[in-house]
């Protein structure tokens, strides 16, 4: 492999340990942007499988589907669902923790609130219903606006906060 | 997860549009060429990123391209059939000083190109002096001179 007479003509500057140390560096390398590829295929830094989450309340009143990894400044959404107290209630009230609004843009809320109340280290958001008791559907359209941990909790005015966590990517 | 998709399909997708042009798409740079190159670039630019403005999502796309290339690469080494489909191969367009017309019609290269490759890279002058011109896998010239 090494034959530096037959190239003495040759005004070169070779080192073949060098060289095979680096293809060795290379191959590791490889690897490694492999494996990033896949665990993003599988949502390590946001959407598919372990990216998603979801949780619920123990009354079953209220349900949440959040990004658990997203990337900061980049559009996603928390899925809501909230069925009302009583079931010929047309209004339905959830609250989101200060902290976690803090921390979003919050670009578009659907179906559109009724009623925004702050106060103390909550947003209230008073949505109508069509009445049937049944549960609704809302969406809110957030942006990160910071990365890292971002710790968000969010309930019903009269039951305990659903808390969740949010890794937020750079 | 997104942004490796559409890295995917971005990359798979100019492989194909880019092999269907012909080699002789962006194979020389002339001014033209170059701009085109930087229209495709910026239109990519916008599809890949979309809304999604983090580093995470841009060293994500890079990173998949990067690892698409290099898997390709192995597979290609691996499958020389596949090689052959993505880069095609070389073709032989002048043989002793004489030009072979049909090949050369059906590359779009003409005698101008050739004579251009044969003053830039060996100082020809005239066809006569060209034992071989040879359109390469790159979409480049090479011109083999005849023994004086």
């Amino acid at each position: 492999m090494d034959a530096p007479n037959e190239r003495s003509s040759l005004q070169i500057f070779e080192d073949v340990t060098f060289q095979q140390r680096t293809w060795k560096v290379e191959r590791c390398g490889w690897v490694v942007l492999g494996a990033i590829v896949i665990a993003a295929l599988f949502g390590l830094f946001g959407g598919g499988w372990i990216g998603r989450a979801a949780i619920s309340a123990e009354s079953g009143r209220l349900s949440l589907e959040y990004d658990r990894f997203w990337r900061v400044q980049s559009p996603t959404v928390l899925k809501l669902e909230v069925s009302p107290l009583r079931a010929d209630g047309d209004r339905v009230r959830v609250w989101i923790g200060r902290e976690y609004v803090e921390s979003m843009s919050v670009s578009q809320i659907m179906p559109r609130p009724v009623r925004v109340e702050g106060g103390g280290d909550r947003f209230v958001f008073e949505f109508a219903t069509h009445g049937g008791g049944g549960a609704i559907g809302v969406v809110f359209r957030v942006e990160p606006e910071r990365a890292w941990r971002v710790n968000g909790a969010i309930g019903l005015e009269d039951g305990e906060p659903l808390r969740f966590t949010q890794f937020i990517f750079p | 997860m997104d942004a490796v998709l559409s890295a995917a399909a971005i990359y798979v997708a100019l492989l194909v549009v880019l092999r269907i042009g012909g080699k002789r798409t962006l194979g020389q740079t002339t001014t033209f060429d170059f701009v085109m190159l930087l229209i495709i670039a910026e239109t990519t630019q916008q599809a890949l990123l979309g809304d999604d403005f983090s580093l995470t999502n841009a060293l994500l796309l890079i990173t998949t391209l990067v690892t698409l290339d290099v898997g390709l690469s192995l597979l290609k080494r691996r499958w020389p059939k596949l090689d052959r489909l993505i880069e095609g191969i070389p073709m032989v367009i002048v043989e002793n000083g004489k030009p072979l017309r049909d090949r050369m019609h059906k590359a779009r290269v003409d005698e101008e190109d050739v004579l251009a490759a044969a003053r830039e890279s060996q100082g020809l002058k005239r066809m006569d002096q060209i034992e071989y011109a040879v359109l390469e896998r790159s979409g480049g010239i090479s011109v083999v001179p005849k023994r004086e």
